[in-house]
């Protein structure tokens, strides 16, 4: 158990040291210098002679450590981190972990509900669409499925904002981050994710009622509930990966829904760094969502082996016993 | 029970099925009529497509969609169902209580996630037949009176910890929990090596002579129909060949279609090899291989094995005693973790890449579900050819000429070269599949659990075409069965294997019974009981 | 089953917790912020420290972008604080171009490099600390050390105490408009000795107080009971920023925010019908211009750029790109109120036939496929937008072709801009920088050889003539003079194209009373006159 444990705690630092060090790399590369997006917003008067400007930039590259070899810059920011340090934003001077850790509750309220909407939707959809296969009510969901899932989340929100917000009054347009506030993005962003969960629930149920288990549930005489009962608990085990799939994606993905409902989560925090290429920024919240998948990943293996004996009981299957 | 005291458990009358599938419609059942009477085991004995499990469906209103039932009527203890063919028919009150059922794959047939005990509480309280507490108290009981010694532990484990007799046996205590009028058994052992199978026929008898259990038993095995029946009827392709008390129509068969049945199985029966082993040159040699799966699931221990060249060698053994697992570190599919594999001398075990791919080429494997291990998106033809596109042997046309050769070996009409698996028999399909596997000139072909589903006439030729063909290209052949008459029958020397390891050195096929091992005793003591009386 | 719904309702009180945890986080603790989970249908029921039954008032303004940061001199961060009432500068520009006294009493010109500035007694930091020539000193000379956008106005300039409520002013060049200079955002005036960082400790002038700050998402501000001036009667102003300009409609459309800056022209439809809000489109003193890389060969004749300018319709691209909501300007300064004269200098008219004799007199001739050839080679020009300006890009395109050019438009992050820009790969691109402000300032930054927005490298010996008379020019009509000389010459030179305003459109609710409308809107939306009245 300790080695599952440890091969695991592992496998996490290696995804994480790779995956900031990609985006650690990316990010420079890509056009655009934050020091000189900092300085230079245009709008006001231009200056006549740049020679101050030049200095001013080079000072503050040389101040953040810019002006060093991308590997120097990795090893410090690594550095750094292990004294659980994000460094500082290049703009607001403002800590990074604090910043973060100050929009995560909004990203984190927003994902889950949305997901547990998502998953009431997927599942009672799904089943419906399973049980009545071919029929009217499975073309319907399908229908609604391939609208919704070709439908662009933005457009989607506007749409949800201009009937909630403006024409019955009910919703409330602000960037605060409250309760009140909350049901109109968690119920977009579930609804926009639900498609895939139904699409999937309904397959694997059909799967599920296919196998003999189910017509033996139906032979010993059990109504139609309790069978789609037996099914339902099967087919809802690879669902977890799925729905935990989708959780790691809304956690790093609501970006559009966020900006759209203009709610205070890191999606946005990290939309308006990865524009002004605050790169302390970006690497703090590529870590945290990093870091947030490979949780979930851990959870989901929790899970899993919760809900399927044959996880937890690996490696008794076929005993011959005599008894 | 039933409280109704008329003789007939079960009547069915002028049953008719067919299936329509692509607006093309088959019939498989036509104006089928029976009687099972009170306490009595009858027998359904019939081949693949007989529409003998449509007839277990039809009782039940389990058929898929795709059936049509063109009328019939039932009837089960008190309740009577003039028309089968009629929307609304109340069958979860005749399931259950009236007829219960058993599948071929009882493992399956429990819910992997849910502990025994479940499935027991589950049944008892949704019948009304107990509380949660009672509901412990007859599983306990109904377990033990089913052989189960450590019934608490059985009553916690989950259905993949159990072997498949075991979960044969209980889905039989949770049928019988529920008191049915009548228990359907669909091929209920075909799955089940020779021990369990024995066992769990045993118990069918001794439940029926202690609690007057009527069953409906459908099989295709005869030493099954042998074994339990009281009747039997012998079905082909959804008529009644012929019906009568069971030892008069297996030693006496009145039709035409139980006795090719029956000559099918001794042609079997029949030794017949193929070309004598070279004794004393070796091809394979097994060296103490052990493997352990997990660092602490032994399922071989230290074995070891020889096979010579042009040799048939039987691995007898019951599910779950490690064969299957030692065809695979041979074919190399696994890695052994102790010991040596020698291939002319050269050890295999552990190579890897291009040195592996070469010696793949020399050791072939045929499964025994031969349907599922063809791309069923491919012809006959692409099928055989995969292997040599693999291991780039050939030009385009070499190739097919190669595929078309050994298909034609393995008796695949011209026609079917086209044919992709879904329209083609199983038989048609490990033929395939043995041509896939010879289109590379093996030095070993190993067949695991080759025949054991088919059908009684096809496993025949089958076997007698693996003889042929070994006559004509001489290869060696590991057979890895549960089935001892096919062994016996088919192979020179039979190793019988327990728990990993083989408890003697391989013995002539025709000396077995001398063996003293006791494991070895019992699995022929078991085969023999079943097959008593036949001829 | 079971276990399913307690990982579920874990998720659900997980979710649960991180709400309310997050309100306590945003809450800050400050009065003004006790209600933000109030039910949404009642968006104005904070309760109200006047309970008695009043209107409970809050002025919402709702912005594409707010500051980041607390700290006057961290870039733009004034010009939010200036705009939602909580900073002052000495000097402010009123709605018709003039420069008030604001946090200065007076000023006067004592000779041509020296000026005296008069302060008020009363004015007071919040924190009650005076805002005397020392702390006004400090406070400057920490815009000027801190905040490179402030240097422009600052570097010129020497500033003395002569008393503790006079300042004296001494400039490196004559007639140097100080009022002005001192009347821009990037000097308000500011606490150098407290600390910006925190709500608590900030300390500024205006007539609102921030009582709560989440950087780049909402700032509360509360009257200051203790302002110098005239004092505001709403009582709380929320400034928000919502950066999806489509929610930024939506947001004025529910009749949430009062005052919405930043609505996108394409949206103007859907305020059409609306009878509670109300657009205001105030020309802004920002001139979109398309700057021409003269290094390019094909762009070094003048006759091309000329050609390039008469051949922009910008009475279509008015309508095209900006939804009628601005008007032509044909040369640079014509934004500027000041300059309205000069708006149709130059290319008087669209006149596509010029252009087309002023390309074929270059030597670019038109062949069979519509495009201009020299050499052999098609006249191309490749225009780069970003931002809210792709309609505009298009349009050119379209126009730019009908007259043979091969124009390719590049829409895209500004960050490319910058890179071609620095690479010199580059055609053309669109910029709006203000036209407002003192003339050799905002001239020179255009137009001489080293100005910061000389991006084509334009480089005229009469253009850095006549701006050096300007540096030295005394009085007010000879400097106006100049400029609209400079202004001339270089349309001429065309090296840049001037076309149109940038329009600002503001969506106001009409429960607002006295909004002022102001060619620097996004500075100037909050003034003591503003009254709400119930819907």
């Amino acid at each position: 158990m300790h080695t599952v444990l440890l091969r695991k705690l592992l496998e996490a630092l290696l995804t994480l040291f790779f995956a900031t060090l990609i985006i650690f790399a990316l990010i420079r590369l890509a056009p655009g210098d934050p020091v000189r997006l900092m300085l230079g917003h245009p709008g006001e008067i231009a200056a006549q002679g740049t020679s101050a400007y030049d200095e001013k930039v080079a000072e503050l590259r040389a101040e953040l450590g810019l002006d060093r070899n991308i590997a120097v810059q990795y090893v410090t920011w690594l550095g750094r981190l292990a004294q659980g340090d994000l460094g500082t934003s290049i703009f607001t001077g403002k800590q990074v972990g604090s910043e973060i850790a100050a929009r995560l509750p909004a990203t984190v309220t927003l994902s889950l509900s949305a997901l547990l909407v998502q998953i009431a939707l997927g599942l009672i959809f799904g089943m419906v669409a399973a049980l009545r296969s071919g029929k009217l009510a499975d073309q319907l969901i399908r229908v609604a499925c391939v609208a919704l899932a070709s439908t662009p989340a933005f457009v989607v929100g506007l749409v949800a904002l201009a009937l909630f917000a403006v024409k019955y009054g009910v919703y409330e347009i602000s960037s605060d981050f409250s309760a009140a506030r909350l049901w109109l993005p968690a119920l977009t962003l579930g609804v926009l994710g639900a498609p895939q969960l139904v699409r999937i629930m309904r397959a694997n149920l059909l799967t599920e009622f296919g196998k003999i288990y189910v017509s033996s549930a139906q032979s010993r005489g059990l109504d139609r509930k309790r069978v789609v009962r037996h099914a339902a608990r099967n087919a809802l085990i690879p669902l977890v990966t799925m729905v935990a799939l989708s959780f790691a994606g809304l956690i790093g993905g609501a970006v559009v829904i966020e900006s759209i409902f203009s709610w205070p989560g890191i999606g946005k925090y990290a939309l308006d760094s990865i524009l002004v290429k605050d790169y302390p920024v970006i690497q703090g919240y590529a870590l945290v969502a990093v870091l947030m998948v490979v949780l979930i990943h851990f959870l989901v293996d929790v899970v899993y082996s919760a809900l399927d004996p044959r996880i937890h009981h690996k490696g008794e299957a076929g005993r011959e016993e005599k008894a | 029970m039933s409280s109704d005291n008329r003789a007939e458990a079960l009547e069915v009358k002028g049953l008719q099925v067919a299936y329509e599938q692509n607006g093309r419609r088959t019939t498989v059942l036509n104006s089928l009529d029976f009687k099972l009477g009170k306490g009595e085991i009858l027998v359904l004995l019939g081949e693949s497509g007989s529409g003998k499990s449509t007839i277990a469906k039809a009782v039940t209103g389990m058929l898929p969609p795709s059936a049509r039932i063109g009328g019939g009527s039932l009837r089960v203890g008190a309740e009577r169902i003039p028309d089968l063919g009629k929307p609304g028919i109340p069958w979860e009150r005749i399931r259950g209580r009236g007829i219960a059922m058993l599948f071929q794959d009882a493992q399956s047939a429990l819910n992997p996630v849910m502990k025994i005990k479940d499935h027991f509480k589950e049944s008892l309280l949704y019948h009304g037949l107990a509380s949660a507490e009672g509901a412990a108290a007859i599983s306990v009981a109904m377990l033990e009176r089913l052989n189960f010694k450590d019934v608490r532990h059985i009553l916690e484990c989950y259905p993949f910890q159990l072997s498949g007799g075991m979960c044969q046996r209980i889905c039989l205590a949770l049928a019988l929990c529920l008191e049915p009028a009548v228990l359907v058994a669909d091929e209920p052992t075909s799955a089940l090596d020779t021990v369990s199978q024995k066992e769990v026929l045993d118990l069918l008898r001794k439940l029926q002579r202690e609690m007057g259990l009527t069953v409906l038993l459908i099989t295709h095995d005869i030493a099954v129909a042998n074994a339990v029946g009281n009747r039997v009827i012998v079905l082909n392709k959804g008529v009644i060949e012929e019906e009568g008390e069971t030892r008069t129509v297996l030693t006496r068969p009145g039709s035409a279609y139980t006795r090719e049945l029956l000559a099918a199985r001794n042609r079997i029966a029949r030794p017949a090899r193929g070309l004598p082993p070279a004794a004393g040159k070796p091809v394979l040699e097994i060296v103490r291989l052990s493997k352990t799966f997990g660092g602490k699931k032994r399922v071989l221990r230290q074995v070891d094995l020889t096979l010579n060249e042009r040799e048939i060698l039987g691995i007898l053994g019951q599910s779950g005693c490690g064969k299957s697992t030692l065809a695979k570190c041979v074919a190399g599919l696994e890695r052994p973790s102790e010991g040596r594999i020698l291939l002319r001398g050269a050890d295999i075990g552990h190579l890897k890449g291009k040195a592996r791919r070469e010696t793949s080429k020399r050791i072939q494997l045929v499964f025994q579900d031969a349907r599922a291990s063809l791309n069923p998106g491919r012809t006959a033809l692409q099928l055989v050819q995969e292997p040599l596109q693999y291991l780039r042997i050939g030009g385009k046309e070499e190739r097919e000429a190669l595929a078309a050769y050994y298909l034609h070996e393995v008796g695949i009409a011209d026609e079917a070269l086209t044919r992709r698996p879904p329209q083609l028999s199983t038989g048609q399909c490990q033929r395939i599949a043995i041509a896939r596997a010879l289109v590379l000139r093996p030095d070993i072909l190993i067949c695991d659990e080759a025949v054991s589903a088919l059908d009684m006439s096809v496993q025949a030729q089958i076997l007698e075409l693996l003889q042929r063909l070994q006559r004509q290209f001489g290869f060696s052949i590991l057979m890895i069965s549960h089935d001892i008459r096919v062994l016996r029958a088919f192979c020179h020397h039979i190793a019988v294997m327990s728990n990993g390891s083989f408890g003697e050195r391989k013995q002539e096929s025709g000396r077995l019974h001398e063996s003293r091992q006791p494991h070895t005793q019992l699995l022929l003591k078991c085969a023999g009981d079943m097959e008593d009386g036949l001829v | 089953m079971r276990k399913l719904w307690s990982v579920v309702l874990l998720g659900l009180s997980l979710a649960v917790a991180g709400c309310s945890g997050g309100n306590s986080n945003t809450g800050n603790g400050s009065p003004a912020s006790s209600s933000p989970a109030g039910s949404a249908t009642q968006s104005e029921a904070s309760p109200s420290p006047q309970a008695s039954g009043a209107e409970p008032q809050e002025l919402v303004v709702i912005g594409q972008e707010i500051n980041a940061s607390l700290d006057p001199v961290k870039p733009l961060t004034s010009s939010y604080l200036r705009n939602i009432g909580a900073g002052e500068a000495l000097f402010k520009v009123n709605a018709g171009g003039e420069v008030e006294p604001s946090l200065a009493e007076s000023a006067t010109e004592v000779d041509p490099t020296t000026w005296e500035i008069k302060l008020r007694p009363e004015v007071r930091f919040w924190s009650g600390k005076a805002v005397n020539a020392d702390a006004v000193i400090a406070s400057l000379e920490r815009s000027k050390s801190l905040d490179l956008q402030a240097q422009p106005f600052l570097n010129d300039l020497t500033i003395t105490k002569l008393d503790d409520y006079t300042l004296q002013v001494r400039t490196n060049r004559e007639h140097l408009p100080v009022p002005l200079n001192l009347s821009y955002y990037q000097t308000i005036i500011h606490n150098d000795e407290a600390s910006h960082e925190d709500v608590a400790t900030m300390d500024l002038t205006g007539m609102y107080k921030v009582t709560e700050f989440a950087p780049k998402q909402k700032m509360v501000l509360a009257i200051n009971e203790d302002y110098w001036g005239r004092k505001p009667t709403i009582p709380t102003v929320v400034f928000e920023e919502i950066s999806d300009e489509q929610t930024r409609v939506l947001s004025a459309l529910s009749g949430r925010s009062h005052v919405t800056l930043n609505v996108p022209v394409s949206s103007l439809t859907q305020f059409k019908d609306n009878k509670e809000v109300y657009l205001s489109a105030a020309p802004a003193a920002s001139t979109q211009t398309i700057y021409l890389n003269l290094s390019q060969p094909q762009l070094q004749d003048v006759r091309v750029r000329q050609a390039l300018s008469w051949g922009a319709d910008r009475d279509e691209l008015v309508i095209l790109a900006a939804e009628g909501q601005s008007t032509p300007v044909t040369t640079w300064l014509g934004s500027n109120p000041a300059y309205a004269a000069a708006k149709n200098a130059v290319y008087s008219q669209f006149d596509a036939d010029k252009a087309a004799g002023l390309l074929d007199e270059a030597g670019w001739l038109k062949e069979s496929d519509g495009i201009r050839y020299k050499d052999g080679k098609p006249l191309t020009v490749r225009l780069m937008t970003w931002g809210g300006d792709k309609a505009l890009g298009e349009a050119l395109q379209s126009q730019w072709t009908r007259i043979g050019v091969k124009a390719e438009v590049q829409h895209g992050d500004y960050s490319l801009i910058e890179t071609a820009r620095e690479s010199g790969d580059w055609d053309a691109s669109i910029e709006a920088w203000s036209t407002f402000g003192e003339e050799y300032a905002v001239l020179s930054g255009q137009y001489s050889s080293d100005g910061g927005a000389n991006y084509g490298g334009y480089k005229d010996e009469e253009t850095s003539r006549l701006l050096e008379e300007l540096k030295k020019a005394g009085d007010p009509q000879s400097r106006h003079d100049l400029a609209l000389q400079i202004n001339e010459r270089v349309a001429q030179q065309a090296p840049v194209i001037s076309l149109f305003p940038r329009p600002q459109v503001t969506a106001v609710s009409g429960s607002l009373q006295g909004f002022e409308e102001h060619f620097r809107q996004f500075e100037n939306v909050v003034n003591a006159n503003l009254t709400l009245t119930a819907q």
